[in-house]
Parts: structure tokens; C-alpha cells; sequence
């Protein structure tokens, strides 16, 4: 059974008619403008062959170097491109791809696709695609460059993996091109689901959040300079740094998941040189744009240029400049500005699309409950756990509970080991970005099947973790804010059973509205505290009150709470 | 057989009559004391015969070669003899010994220093030789292998005249870890490879050993929270957390290792032995702890810290602290923009660096305050990133430095990459230039810049000399990094300053700007003198006096670390035009020349007039000569 993942309804409607009844609708509704237009891209997954065996539509710049097919075994659809660099090719000669059809009106456009590779693991990072902005220009690097390049830093071989890039097309630009590094000689590269999209850009928005951004990195020099932003300049200089030199943001930027608009403040010192690239980057793509010399109506005076970001999933953001050597340019700042958000499910049905998830993805099913045998449980120990009572109630509950922590990097370790054979997974205070794209899709469908998901708060849980907008916010019986929503209560408040029965006092709260059908179990101060619902055939349960602050007789350390949170761990993995 | 006998004995009486020689040792018991503070001068004679004693004179000589005390003894059946003195001018002073007996005359010097603000008359900052003070392992005594590493940094500092240092990695934290909770005696804290392993005993004994040497100590602390203690705090208080854009806390976590500290604090002291926690003794980094730094908007933030501070003082007897990055406001980040980049737990974005200036103000000033209010020789010290703001590295703002800098220590950590071919300070005359004006920076604001931590067992002896000369005469205290001490021009320069102290790091000295002091000043030799950012005037109780530096100029137009010996700077004539002396040269007549290389340090040479000008002459040196002449 193959299902196509046009959109998450389709595939949510598609699961509960396999697997039951979906008790409450899950999916939150999708933004109302979609994110990008239909896809510009035809036989972007080669399903298409001509009498060569040769992908439709598709050419090879230079066919002396490389060869192209099609294969089976892609992830959209059921073939692939496949291109192969020939070991007797030149070694300047690039195994170069001309796609189909690339657009020429003037706008800002989203290039997705799915690429795989059998290059040995450590070598270099592959340049996998770029996009002249001058016909003709020879590539050089990508600071000595007017093209946009994309990267592929070497994720596992053998594997497919999503790659998008946001582009301006402009009217001295030629169309998308694809190709292998000369280095890899006899070494496979394949495509699918190479897509085009114009992004629907707002014609007015309401400005979310706005952060602007002046750090420097290395290589260049901090001027005094009256017309800056701050009265500095960063400015790098022919002959006085070296090429490559950068103008950067941090390595973190941490935004939420969303569509920017970035605005950025560039002065031309000195005529001529070379173009200026700027990287922002961040869930899986990148936003690259090249300035050219050219661009400069004249020097010594600042010029506004404004470029589009697109920030799926979360995971961290970053943003960089890329110089050339040539010429001497001040850059004064970098006003990065929110202008949509963007969820899970909307990113998912824009890059996934045509992915083939069953295939790619196996749905995974709940475990069975077997009589004599303890329940599986996976434990994500965040900050305060231990303090939280969850592993003690675990043991109460009888579950047999396997642990990751997270480590000083921000992963988990070790890594989520996945739902199979769990009744149970606990995110204890764990943030939802640090589960992958992918692993949070699997959490959902696996919930649908029957699992049961604890998710508790703290400094790093719910909106801070990057819940809201996620798929496991998409799961949780409760809606939150976006992502500041832990709060003080204006006084330590008992937590309350329905009952009216005290469990000790809490005094943070994450600030979360119960969905319809989910229920409230325990209140502090007039609030949810915890919350449980059905989803598909699995419970999802929300402990909003973490144990923070100094309140007296706080609820953790209350002996009936362990007793009281073992219980509705067992209700939540349906025992 | 017989030959070889022969020999032997001749060899015995050969050492007999040598250890006869009359040799005199004179040690200050401490390096550095406050004015009125007492210091022993101790006095070892050795060569005396059985029962002999000798008759010693003890001069104590301040300022150029002013006496300031003067005594008469006679030694024990021990050879020993002391003397107490109490010095009440600021900088530095040389004894010297002169011991007779039996015909024989011998003499021994040291030198030692008075200050009231230790800073002051610091020449270099000791530190780096206390990192990584590892716990003894398992079935390891703790005796003698921590009271030995405490023995052999105390000599450390002390050989190399480093009067003030710091304690790194005991306090990475000032709201969990300064000191550890009561009950707890030993220290896991830090930062990457300088975790600090030790117990509060033995810091006791450090900090002790350090002031009976006459030496302060500071302990380094940061502004995050770290570690159990740290973890625990902001556990108490999320309010204080700062968060990024997307509600992500701003900081480290680490839960991997978590667990295990916190049992490993609730087991002690049987953990100490315990094979489960040997991991985290021997490769626990507590910086891998570090979760946060905090958001320094609350006021009552500055007031735990000073609590802490105060604690850990007086639990484990340092003089005070140094901040790597203290309280500001917004948290540490792009020093220029708005801080956008940081919001508090609810979302708010902190205040931009120019608003958060008062905060960041308030906060160390209410935290000085309230340390002194207790101790009022508490010491501090901060980085400021030297007003070049390269790399995102901190700065400090004119508001801060204006509340925070006076009487303190403050660190420039750009400089250290002068030793490094591709640093903004590689050149000679770059580092001269940028360095001395950075230095003129802290001292209006009655601060004490150092420059560390550079360089170390790449320098030789050579570029030592020059380095080290650079940057007194720039009126800064180079601080090395690793293996700083195993020089002899180390030592040597040391002392040097440290002796005359007054005439290159005094605050009150006044720097002439540069077109000034080349039209006063002029200098012709047999090869190339820097001098010309190097010329000072002091006035002080003790009078007026023109300072000017001379060196030799480097080979090399860049600090290559392995400079090659330069030629011999010959036949240095120094002329000096009348009106730099306008208003007040009547007693103008000679000049001291003060030479680190030299035997005897402080040589008068005499000044010609001629044409209403002043010529001095130094006849030669190799790398640095001080000319100081009184007016």
C-alpha cells in the first residue's frame, strides 16, 4: 500500500480509515495563502523516460563527463535521475545537468528536491546545484562568483534527503543547473522530486518579530562610520584580507520557524570587484543571493537590498557573507523580519510532497501489550526529570524505561531510538527540535496507531522547545502560545484532583488552552495542569506545571504525586 | 690508587675553602604589603665558621636610590639575622645586605613592593600555572601531592615577582560554586581543560601560603550559572534564564553527566573513590555544565553574586575576583546592536547595549559596593576586550568602564594573538601603538590594563626582553600564557619593574602625546630607538620627573616570537628640549639610567646644557633602558 502525501489531511483521513477513527480532528488548519505556487517543474521525478532511458526534458551540459538515466527506487514516484560521473572524464570536466524548464519571470522562487548519493562518507562536501546569475561566468568559488551553489555536507550515503534553496530570479539569469563535483569520479548522484515554486509573497503582513543583526566574524574590520547603523562599519578590503573573508551573523540565530524577510545594508567602497554572496541558512535550505558590482547605483553610499528566507522545522539559523577578494565593501547590518509562520505540516507538504512515506517512512505501530511482560517506555531526561518524578513514577507504573539525556551539543544521547516496540515515549522537558522533521512525523502517525506521548515543561519544554507549530504540537491536547508561554502564578497554588483532594503547590505554569474534547486532570490556580486526550488510537498527556520555583510544600516532592503521575502514565499508554 | 687519593683531597679543601665564602641572602617574607604593613627582612649569612657571626647592614632603598630605612644587626649562631620594616610610600624597594665577618664583606638584594591597591604595582599577573589541579586518584594520599603543588605554585609566583594572580576554574559560576555547600569540601568546577578539581582545605592553604608570601590572589568567575549548584539555581529561578528568538534557552545544556554529579555530591565524600565517578574525575569538563547566562535586568541578581562572592572569600580566604564576562545587560552578545537577540523568560527583548549600559553599571556597581561594604580591599577585575571590537568579542562601554575600571584590573584578550603572524598587533609599531593607547584608556578611568593571555614557551629569551619592554613602557603588564616562568629574562624583568615600578605603571604617570614628545624629545644612536610613545612625566610627593623609555629596536619588523639578538645600541644621546622643563628646572643636573640588563640596574649619568638644551648620554645597552631625570 503506497500513499502519496499530497497534503496532511490526505494523509490523516487516509490513516483513520486504515487504522479507526481519529477522535479528534489533529490537524490544525494550514495557513490560508499557501506558502509557494504550483510547481514550475515538469518530470521533476523522472517518471517520464524518453527512448534514450534519458529523463525528459532533462540534459546533460556535458555529456562527454557524465552519464544520465533514470532508475527505480526513487522516494517520489517510482523513479529517480540518476547521474553518473564518468571515471575516464576529464578532471575539470563537471557532470552538469540542465533541467527542463526554469522560470523567467521575475520573482522569488523555491527550488526543492530529494538527492542521494553513494559517495564515500568523508568526502568533500558535494556541490550540488547552482544557479547562474550571469550567463557564461565560470564558477570560482562561491565568493569569486556571481551563481548561487548549494552544498551538501555530506549527510549519511545512501539515503535520500531534502534539500531546498529560496532564489530570486532575475533577468540576467539562466536557469537551474545541477552537477557533481569533478572529485567524484564514477560515483552516483540521484534526484527526485525536483520542484520550482514561485513563493507566494504577502503584499502586507503583520510584522511578527524583527531581529537585526551586526556581529561580525573574521577577516575583516570594524570602521567608524557615522552613516552605520551603530556608527561602526564591518568592512573588508582588497589586498587587506584574504578572499573568502566573512561578514557573518552568528552561528545561531534561533528564530522561530517561519518566512522572513531580510533586509540588509551594503556600501560599495571601491568600483569593480567581485560580487558579495549571502548564505542564511537554517531547516534544511537556504536563502543564497549574490550581489554583483553592478548592483551599486554608486560608491561610498549605502544601498538597501532585500532578500527571502524560508525557516522550516527549527533546528537553528544562521547567516553569513561570502567575499571575493575584490573590491571593498562596508556592510552595516542585517534586519532579519517575520513576516509568516510557518508550521510542520506546511513545510512538510511542501518539501515532502510526492514523497512516497510508507516506503520511505514505514508507519510504525504501537506495541502490543502483552500480559506478564513490562511495557517499553523511552524517557527523554531534560533539566529538571529527576525533579519532575517521572522516572520514580515509571518504575511505579511498571514500565521497563530506556533513557536519553541531552548532551552538551543539544542532541540526545543517545539518539531517539524511534517508537518501535514503545507503549510509552516520555518528553520530559525535551525540546521538540531536537527531534528531526522526520521523527516527530513518526511520532504522530505512531500515536495515531495506539502509542501514548507524555510531553512535560520546563525551561527547554512546550513553546520553548518549539512545540506550538510542530507536529508533537499538533498531537498535544492543548494549544499554546507561540513560544513564550511559561509563566508565574501570581502565588504558590495547590495542585487540585477533580476531586478537590491537594497534591502539593506548583507556582510556574505553561500558559496552554485545552483543546476541544481533551481533558482537564489536575488544575492549579484556576489553570490546566495536566491535560490528556485521545488521538487516533493512542493518549497524548500535557504536564504543564514543571518543578520550578520555591513554592511551600512543592507537589514533587509530595509522596501521593508519584503515586498520582504513575497513574496517568499507565492511563496514557492504555493500560 | 694513591694519585687518585691525592686528588680527592685536594678536591676536599678546595670545597672546604669555598664554603668558607661569606654569602649573604636577603628575603622580603613578603612580596607585597599595604602601606604601614609590616615586612621581615630576613637575612641568611652562610660561610661563617662554627660559632662566627657577622655583622650586617640592612639598607632599604625606594624611589631611584632613596633611602628609606637603614639597619644594624649582628646574626645568631644560625647566621640569621631580621629586621622589620614598615613601608609607607607606594611602589617598589630594594634591601640590600651587606654582611661582615672575619675580613670578609658580602652582599645580597631583593626587592619587594608597598601598595595600597595591589594593581598598582603588579608587573605581572600569575594564573595560568593553576589550571587543571587534578583531585588524587583513587588510592592516592592527598599528602604530599596537593600540599606539594601548592608549595611549588606559591614559590612560582613568588620567583617570578607575580604579586597578584588568579585562581582559575575553582569559581566558573559566582551563584552556585564559589564556594561549595557547607558540609562539601571538594571542587568540581570550571571551564573546558581548566576544570578545577581541588577541595576547599586545600584552597585554604593556598590562599593562606600566598598572603604569608605577600602575594594576592583573585579567583576567576563568570556571569553564567554552571554546574549542580547552577543548575539547581536556575531551577529555583527560570525568571533570571535569558531565551533566544524562539524561546530556546540562551546557553548550554548538558543532562548526560547531571545525574552523576549530583550523586556524586550527595555520596561524598565516598564518591571520591568510587570507581562509578572516576569518569567525571578524570575527564568531567563543568563548563559542559554551564546552562546559562542570566538575565541581568534584576537588580537582586547583582546582590546574590556579591553574596557569593563574599562567601566564597571568606570560606576560602581569596582577595577577590576576576569576571570573564560580569553582569551586563543585554546578556553578552553583539555589543552594538539592539539587543534583539535576547528576550526574557516572557518573550520581552532585553535592552539594547546603549540602554542597557545603566543597568549593566548598576549591577557591578552595586555588587563592588557591596563587597567592600564588607571588605573594603576587595579586589576586581574584568575584561573589556580592549576597545577594539573584533571577533563579537565584549566591549566595554565608557558607562561601564566609568563604574566598574577605577582601582581595578582589566583584562585585554585581543592582544594575545600579538605573537601570531597573522594578528592585527603582529608588527612592533602596531602593538606599541594600539597597546599604549589601550593603556592610556584604563588609566583614565584609574584602572590597570593587562594583556594576556599570549604567547609563552614560543617567545625566547629575546623577544621576551622585548615584549615584556614593550609593554611597561606602554604602560601595561604583559600576561603570558602557558609556561610563562622558565626564562631567566623572565625573572629578571620582573624584578626590574617591580623595583621601579613607580617610573613605568604609577597611574599618576602622564603620557605625552606623540607630536609632543617627538618635538621635546629627540634621540640619535647607533641604530634605532622606540622611544617616542614612551615619554612621561610623574609628579608625585616625591617630586617631578621625566620618564623615557629607550629600545633597542626589534631586528625584526615583526614579533616573530624567535628574534634574533640585536646589535648593541651604542653611544644613546638623549636630547631634551628646554621647555619641557618650562617652570621648573633649576636643579636640573644629572639623570638616572635604569637598565634590567645591567649589573648594577641604576646608573647616574650627567646631563650637558648646551644651547639651552639638555644632552644625556647612555653608553650602551642591549634592549631597554629606562632614563628617569628628576626636575
Amino acid at each position: 500500500m503506497r500513499i502519496r502525501y499530497v497534503s496532511a489531511v490526505t494523509l490523516l483521513l487516509t490513516l483513520a480509515a486504515l487504522g479507526g477513527p481519529v477522535s479528534a480532528a489533529p490537524v490544525p488548519a494550514p495557513a490560508p495563502a499557501p506558502l509557494a505556487g504550483e510547481n514550475l517543474m515538469p518530470n521533476g521525478s523522472a517518471e517520464e523516460v524518453n527512448a534514450q532511458g534519458q529523463p525528459t526534458g532533462w540534459e546533460l551540459a556535458n555529456p562527454a563527463a557524465a552519464t544520465l538515466t533514470t532508475a527505480l527506487g526513487g522516494c517520489a514516484g517510482e523513479r529517480c535521475l540518476q547521474v553518473e560521473r564518468k571515471a575516464d572524464a576529464p578532471a575539470d570536466a563537471n557532470a552538469s545537468l540542465t533541467s527542463p524548464v526554469a522560470p523567467t519571470e521575475a520573482g522569488w522562487y523555491l527550488l526543492s528536491f530529494w538527492f542521494k548519493y553513494d559517495f564515500p562518507p568523508e568526502s568533500k562536501p558535494l556541490p550540488l546545484v547552482y544557479v547562474q546569475r550571469r550567463a557564461g561566468a565560470d564558477r570560482t568559488g562561491w565568493s569569486g562568483s556571481p551563481m548561487y551553489f548549494y552544498f551538501a555536507n555530506n549527510p549519511p550515503s545512501g539515503e535520500w534527503h531534502y534539500a531546498f534553496l529560496v532564489l530570486r530570479q532575475r533577468a540576467d539569469q539562466t536557469g537551474l543547473q545541477m552537477r557533481m563535483d569533478s572529485q567524484h569520479m564514477g560515483r552516483q548522484l540521484s534526484l527526485d522530486s525536483v520542484q520550482v515554486r514561485r513563493l507566494n509573497l504577502p503584499a502586507t503582513f503583520t510584522l511578527l518579530s524583527t531581529n537585526v543583526i551586526r556581529t561580525s566574524y573574521w577577516g575583516g574590520e570594524w570602521v567608524p562610520d557615522s552613516d552605520a547603523m551603530g556608527g561602526i562599519a564591518w568592512r573588508v578590503t582588497e589586498g587587506l584580507f584574504p578572499p573568502g573573508s566573512k561578514m557573518s551573523g552568528p552561528v545561531r540565530t534561533s528564530e522561530l520557524p517561519g518566512l522572513y524577510r531580510a533586509t540588509y545594508r551594503l556600501k560599495r567602497q571601491v568600483p569593480g570587484g567581485q560580487p558579495v554572496g549571502l548564505n542564511l541558512s537554517g531547516g534544511g535550505g537556504q536563502t543564497m543571493e549574490t550581489i554583483l558590482p553592478e548592483d551599486f547605483a554608486e560608491n561610498g553610499k549605502y544601498q538597501e537590498f532585500t532578500a527571502y528566507f524560508l525557516y522550516p522545522f527549527g533546528g537553528g539559523t544562521g547567516c553569513n557573507w561570502d567575499w571575493g577578494g575584490k573590491g571593498t565593501y562596508d556592510f552595516d547590518m542585517l534586519k532579519l523580519e517575520l513576516i509568516r509562520r510557518v508550521s510542520d505540516h506546511e513545510a512538510w507538504n511542501l518539501l515532502y510532497q510526492g514523497v512516497d512515506a510508507d516506503r520511505v517512512l514505514p508507519a510504525p505501530p504501537a506495541a502490543p501489550v502483552v500480559a506478564g511482560a513490562p511495557p517499553r517506555a523511552w524517557l527523554g531526561f531534560g533539566l529538571y526529570t529527576e525533579e519532575s518524578g517521572l522516572p520514580k513514577a515509571l518504575t511505579a507504573a511498571g514500565f521497563q524505561t530506556n533513557t536519553s539525556a541531552i548532551s552538551g551539543d543539544g542532541k540526545l544521547v543517545p539518539t531517539f531510538p524511534g517508537t518501535v516496540g514503545l507503549r510509552l515515549m516520555v518528553l520530559a522537558d525535551v525540546p521538540a527540535r531536537m527531534l528531526s522533521p522526520v521523527e516527530k512525523f513518526q511520532i504522530m502517525r505512531w500515536v495515531s496507531n495506539g502509542g501514548g506521548l507524555v510531553v512535560s515543561g520546563g525551561p527547554y519544554g512546550f513553546g520553548y522547545g518549539g512545540t506550538p507549530g510542530s507536529f508533537v504540537g499538533d498531537l498535544l491536547p492543548v494549544t499554546e502560545d507561540w513560544a513564550f508561554d511559561l509563566y508565574r502564578l501570581p502565588q504558590p497554588a495547590p495542585v487540585l484532583r477533580p476531586n478537590g483532594e491537594k497534591l502539593g503547590m506548583a507556582l510556574w505554569l505553561h500558559r496552554a488552552k485545552p483543546r476541544d474534547k481533551a481533558k482537564v486532570l489536575l488544575t492549579a490556580g484556576g489553570q490546566p495542569f495536566a491535560v490528556g486526550w485521545q488521538y487516533g488510537q493512542g493518549k497524548v498527556l500535557a504536564l504543564l506545571g514543571p518543578p520550578l520555583g520555591e513554592p511551600p510544600s512543592p507537589y514533587w516532592e509530595n509522596p501521593a504525586w508519584t503515586n498520582q503521575l504513575a497513574n496517568l502514565l499507565k492511563w496514557t499508554a492504555g493500560l | 690508587m694513591a694519585k687518585f687519593v691525592a686528588v680527592l683531597l685536594a678536591l676536599l679543601v678546595l670545597a672546604s675553602v669555598a664554603s668558607a665564602d661569606l654569602a649573604v641572602q636577603v628575603w622580603p617574607d613578603k612580596l607585597q604589603v599595604r602601606p604601614g604593613e609590616p615586612v621581615q627582612l630576613q637575612v641568611t649569612v652562610t660561610g661563617l665558621t662554627a660559632g662566627q657571626t657577622a655583622a650586617v647592614q640592612c639598607r632599604v632603598a625606594r624611589l631611584l636610590d632613596q633611602e628609606a630605612a637603614k639597619y644594624d644587626g649582628t646574626t645568631d649562631a644560625a647566621g640569621k639575622v631580621s629586621f622589620t620594616f614598615k613601608p609607607t610610600a607606594e611602589f617598589g624597594y630594594e634591601v640590600t645586605a651587606t654582611a661582615t665577618a672575619g675580613g670578609q664583606e658580602a652582599r645580597g638584594r631583593e626587592v619587594f613592593a608597598c601598595a595600597q591597591n595591589p594593581w598598582s604595582a603588579c608587573v605581572a599577573y600569575g594564573g595560568d600555572s593553576l589550571r587543571s589541579w587534578n583531585m588524587p586518584k583513587p588510592g592516592e594520599q592527598y599528602d604530599p601531592y596537593i600540599t606539594k603543588r601548592i608549595a611549588d605554585w606559591v614559590a612560582d609566583w613568588r620567583t617570578n615577582y607575580e604579586s597578584v594572580g588568579e585562581i582559575l576554574g575553582i569559581a566558573y559560576d559566582p551563584f552556585s560554586s564559589v564556594a561549595p555547600p557547607p558540609g562539601i569540601d571538594n571542587y568540581f568546577s570550571g571551564q573546558g581543560d581548566t576544570a578545577y578539581r581541588s577541595t576547599v582545605s586545600g584552597l585554604k592553604k593556598l590562599t593562606s601560603d600566598l598572603h604569608a608570601n605577600g602575594i594576592y590572589s583573585t579567583v576567576y568567575v563568570n556571569s553564567s550559572v554552571s554546574g549542580v549548584g547552577g543548575t539547581e539555581f536556575a531551577r529555583k529561578h527560570p525568571e533570571y534564564l535569558i531565551f533566544t528568538r524562539d524561546g530556546s534557552v540562551f546557553g548550554g545544556l548538558n543532562t548526560q553527566t547531571l545525574p552523576l554529579l549530583q550523586r556524586f555530591y550527595q555520596q561524598y565524600p565516598a564518591s571520591l573513590t568510587d570507581k562509578e565517578f572516576q569518569p567525571i574525575i578524570d575527564s568531567i569538563s563543568p563548563g559542559g555544565l554551564h546552562i546559562a547566562p542570566l538575565n541581568f535586568e534584576h537588580p537582586e541578581l547583582a546582590h546574590l553574586g556579591a553574596e557569593s562572592i563574599i562567601r566564597g572569600r571568606e570560606v576560602l580566604g581569596y582577595d577577590g575576583v576576576r569576571y570573564d564576562g560580569h553582569y551586563s545587560v543585554p546578556a553578552i552578545g553583539d555589543p552594538l546592536a539592539p539587543s534583539s537577540m535576547y528576550l526574557d523568560y516572557a518573550g520581552k527583548p532585553q535592552p539594547s547595549v546603549r540602554d542597557g549600559d545603566a543597568l549593566t553599571a548598576r549591577n557591578m556597581k552595586l555588587t563592588m559596593t557591596e563587597s567592600r561594604a564588607k571588605y573594603s580591599d576587595f579586589l576586581f577585575g574584568f575584561n573589556w576586550a580592549g576597545f577594539r571590537p573584533d571577533n563579537g568579542d565584549w566591549v566595554m562601554s565608557s558607562k561601564e568602564a566609568a563604574t566598574i575600571a577605577p582601582g581595578s584590573y582589566i583584562l585585554d584578550e585581543v592582544a594575545k594573538g600579538a605573537g601570531e603572524a597573522a594578528a592585527p598587533d603582529n608588527r612592533w609599531v602596531d602593538f606599541a601603538r594600539n597597546m599604549t593607547e589601550e593603556a592610556e584608556r584604563a588609566r583614565k578611568f584609574g584602572a590597570f590594563l593587562f594583556a594576556g593571555w599570549g604567547g609563552g614557551p614560543g617567545y625566547n629569551e629575546v623577544d621576551t626582553r622585548w615584549i615584556k619592554a614593550f609593554s611597561w613602557a606602554g604602560g601595561f603588564r604583559w600576561i603570558p600564557g602557558d609556561n610563562r616562568n622558565n626564562k631567566a629574562a623572565w625573572r629578571l624583568y620582573n624584578q626590574f619593574a617591580f623595583r621601579y615600578s613607580e617610573f613605568l605603571l604609577s597611574n599618576t604617570l602622564h603620557r605625552l602625546p606623540l607630536e609632543e614628545a617627538t618635538k621635546l624629545v629627540q634621540v640619535t644612536a647607533s641604530r634605532p630607538i622606540v622611544y617616542e610613545r614612551f615619554v612621561e612625566q610623574l609628579q608625585n610627593a616625591d617630586g617631578r620627573f621625566l620618564v623615557i623609555n629607550l629600545i633597542n629596536s626589534p631586528v625584526e619588523e615583526r614579533i616573530t616570537q624567535q628574534a634574533a639578538v640585536p646589535p648593541v645600541a651604542e653611544n644613546v644621546q638623549v636630547t631634551l628640549a628646554p621647555e619641557l622643563f618650562a617652570g621648573g628646572a633649576p636643579r636640573l643636573a644629572e639623570a638616572r639610567v635604569l637598565n634590567p640588563d645591567a649589573t648594577e640596574q641604576s646608573q647616574t649619568l650627567p646631563l650637558q646644557a648646551a644651547g639651552g638644551k639638555f644632552t644625556a648620554t647612555v653608553p650602551s645597552f642591549s634592549y631597554w633602558s629606562v632614563l628617569v631625570i628628576p626636575y
